[in-house]
């Protein structure tokens, strides 16, 4: 038979105390900040979250937009996004688009549905609207602005997301949230590589088409071009 | 203390055989992958003039070539076939017309994308 150990109560205490402590630090650790003072927040209110960002990448605003709308080769952003397809679309100046992400919160992971509807403003602004009966998400929107700062960008993301499947309360919740930003802050530093790989291989095939001008014709005739 | 009878410890013994016995086979590198990369995706993951190599930087040549990835990012997550690139392309789960290879001919079998599969679900080594 087995008997039980009973542990004095200071170590129960501490214990308890330790854990509370570790919990609290983890709460602060996934607020706020992506770093370099840049913001993401993430925040739940009556079954619906909100992600809020304010980011500023170091890469051109063209090369950034140019990687946001590349639908086709969507999945280089976020390794979580496991499945995606541009599907055809039923008004013109729109694109359709369906993603499956893979979402952890823990251990738990669940793979989730999403279509959702792009459209571009004539100011620039990117708005991606859920298509509810194609997703696992009662509703959603997410708007990207995007901001030219010379050779940088500030990139302001705001998205509503209601989804359509349980979370459990509290900790599920708090899981979920930190998953958000997790996979946010993972985009954002993608977004910002890719956009840097295609403005370089942008420059090498001007600097080569160049070099292959000068090296087929004199400065005459590059003058008189 | 707690004795166990022993037809208990011989279950769990069988259990533990037939769980080992059921993960299949170790993929290799060297016997299964780069035959399979070499037939189906050198063609076009070759430098300097590949197609595939100059559209996207990635070599599949050699080991470290591959695991390098693209100009973008890695291919291969090791241990993580739903996250890595290299399946979600040959499965067909970034689109029908990134299906990899591009090349109608030369299309994969479902044994090889298996294989593929379970090569980086295992870890992907250089075995």
């Amino acid at each position: 038979m087995y008997t039980a150990r009973v542990l004095p109560k200071r170590v129960y205490l501490t214990t308890i105390l330790h854990l509370a402590l570790a919990g609290l630090l983890l709460m602060c650790s996934y607020s706020l900040y992506a770093g370099d003072g840049n913001d993401v927040e993430v925040t739940e209110l009556g079954g619906v979250y909100q992600i809020n960002a304010s980011v500023v990448i170091n890469a051109e605003a063209e090369y950034v937009h140019q990687v946001l709308v590349d639908f086709v080769h969507i999945y280089r952003l976020n390794p979580s996004i496991i499945e995606s397809e541009v599907l055809p679309v039923d008004e013109p100046g729109t694109a359709r688009v369906r993603t499956r992400v893979l979402g952890c919160a823990g251990y738990f992971c669940q793979e989730l549905e999403r279509v959702e509807k792009v459209r571009e403003l004539p100011s620039g602004d990117l708005i991606a609207d859920v298509v509810p009966e194609k997703s696992d998400f009662r509703s959603g929107r997410t708007v990207w602005h995007i901001d030219a700062l010379g050779e940088r960008t500030r990139i302001v993301y705001d998205s509503k997301l209601e989804p359509d499947f349980f979370i459990p309360p509290v900790i599920g919740k708090f899981m979920a949230k930190k998953s958000i930003h997790t996979e946010i802050t993972t985009s954002f530093q993608n977004l910002e590589k890719i956009a840097n790989v295609l403005a370089e291989r942008d420059w090498i095939t001007d600097f080569t088409l160049s070099s292959r001008l000068s090296a087929t014709h004199t400065p005459c005739d590059l003058a008189t071009r | 203390m707690c004795v166990m009878p022993r037809r208990v410890w011989l279950a769990c013994f069988l259990m533990v055989l037939l769980a080992a016995c059921a993960t299949g086979r170790t993929v290799g590198y060297r016997s299964d992958i780069q035959p399979l990369l070499k037939q189906k995706c050198l063609r076009c993951h070759t430098p300097p003039d590949g197609e595939g190599y100059l559209q996207t930087g990635l070599d599949m040549r050699t080991y470290e070539s591959l695991m390098q990835g693209t100009f973008y990012s890695e291919v291969i997550i090791p241990g993580d076939s739903r996250r890595s690139i290299l399946n979600k392309l040959v499965e067909g789960r970034a689109g029908k017309d990134m299906i990899m290879p591009h090349n109608s001919d030369n299309k994969l079998t479902d044994a090889e994308i298996e294989m593929l599969r379970l090569w980086v679900e295992q870890g992907a080594e250089y075995n």
